[in-house]
């Protein structure tokens, strides 16, 4: 079947199989910066944007996709990049694996809700998973970059 | 999943129709479609069927079944009415990317056995709208054999005087819950429901016996409900808790719930 969607701005037409999950097709297409992790909903790094509301690509069947708009972190790559800045600042980015499903994450965050608390940002990012940092740097560089951004 | 044939109908009647004519395995968010090892030879997506809404009227909530897990958790109208019942209970299913994609439909479509949504449902005493069917008891709905296909078009929630407090019990925030319990007060009875026993809810009678009409149960009476929730229901093991743990673990939980409603 072939779906029409836009990704990162780009209107794109890409066939699939009905069974195909999003991750898969949108790497298949060539957008690698969509990392694939635990491949069952569990981890975030496979986190896009669809319509602006951050979800798990690997749990999503790429039919539904059909009409939407994509966006991966290189459709936010000027906030991600400030946001990276801060992440290295506080060492909070080792393999960076993680990265852009963090990026998308608290993008959507500040979207949301532009002054979130620490509860807040911990339980926003709660589906974020990172086998490296221990959380607490980035929770710091969130807590930075969310200061900075609010002047 | 395997999927041979996808459809997107624009009408509850085309829907239901390619349900009862050709066995369609219908789709509401599909989150767990990764994890399901199932041929289906035609899946029906029913995101074009205007069933994403929270509507309230008077004293009742309707909830469309495309309405999504963040959604519950985030309405206002839902946790004014509920005190916040929803928002606990959803919380911390997985991560806000998952509880985006998790529909109300595909939950209690379902049936899971983990879900902490069915059993705050089953409490609630929420009616379940199926197209062409009416509207059913959730207790019914989730114990009785379907009389024909089952397409759910909306949940209708009765918010008058009702009172009620989830409590749930996980080895990770994130993960899903090895026990979970809901209970509710309304005019002078009480619903108690326990969750993911592995299996779905089910509400414990004699527990709502022993609180009575009493509306704010003494410490004593909501132990005495735990127990006799634990003594009544039954508990299954699975890679998250054994039997005994679970039996262990609904006399503490029931009676927490009890105490928290206020």
């Amino acid at each position: 079947m072939t779906i029409e969607l836009k990704i990162n701005g780009r209107p794109r037409r890409l066939e699939i199989e009905p069974g195909d999950m999003l991750v898969d097709v949108l790497r298949d297409a060539g957008y690698v910066e969509v990392k694939k992790g635990c491949d069952s909903g569990s981890c975030g790094v496979c986190t896009v944007l669809i319509d602006g509301t951050p979800i798990l690509s690997c749990s999503t069947l790429a039919a539904k996709a059909e009409g939407r708009e994509i966006t991966t972190v290189k459709g936010i790559e000027k906030e991600a990049s400030e946001f990276a800045d801060f992440l290295t600042a506080e060492g909070a980015d080792q393999c960076g694996f993680c990265g852009p499903g963090f990026a998308l994450t608290v993008y959507a965050l500040m979207k949301e809700n532009n002054s979130p608390t620490e509860e807040e940002i911990r339980h926003y990012l709660a589906g974020n998973l990172c086998r490296c940092s221990g959380y607490e740097g980035q929770l710091r560089a969130i807590t930075k970059f969310v200061e900075a951004k609010n002047g | 999943m395997e999927i041979s044939t996808y459809v997107r109908p624009q009408s509850l009647e085309e829907a239901y129709s390619l349900l009862a004519d050709k066995k369609a395995f219908l789709i509401g968010g599909g989150a767990w479609s990764r994890m399901n090892a199932r041929k289906v030879d035609l899946a029906v997506d029913l995101s074009s069927l205007d069933l994403r809404f929270i509507k309230k009227s008077g004293n009742k909530i309707e909830i469309g079944a495309m309405t999504t897990a963040r959604d519950l958790e985030t309405s206002s109208e839902l946790n004014e009415a509920f005190n916040g019942l929803f928002r606990k209970a959803l919380t911390h299913i997985v991560g806000v990317q998952m509880r985006n994609l998790i529909t109300l439909g595909g939950t209690v479509g379902g049936k899971f056995g983990f879900s902490d949504l069915n059993t705050v449902l089953l409490a609630l005493d929420a009616k379940v709208v199926l197209y062409k069917q009416g509207e059913v008891d959730f207790e019914s709905y989730l114990t009785e054999k379907s009389k024909g296909p089952v397409l759910i078009e909306k949940i209708v929630l009765d918010t008058e005087n009702v009172h009620g407090a989830y409590e749930g019990v996980r080895i990770s925030r994130t993960d899903f819950s090895i026990l979970n319990s809901c209970a509710v007060q309304r005019k002078g009875a009480w619903r108690i429901a326990v969750g993911a026993r592995p299996g779905g809810p089910r509400l414990s009678g004699k527990a709502a016996q022993v609180l009575g009409s009493t509306e704010k149960p003494a410490a004593e009476s909501a132990k005495k409900a735990g127990e006799a929730a634990a003594e009544e229901l039954d508990f299954g093991n699975d890679v998250r808790g054994t039997s005994e743990y679970r039996t262990s673990v609904c006399r503490s939980l029931v009676k927490r719930a009890i105490q928290e409603v206020e």
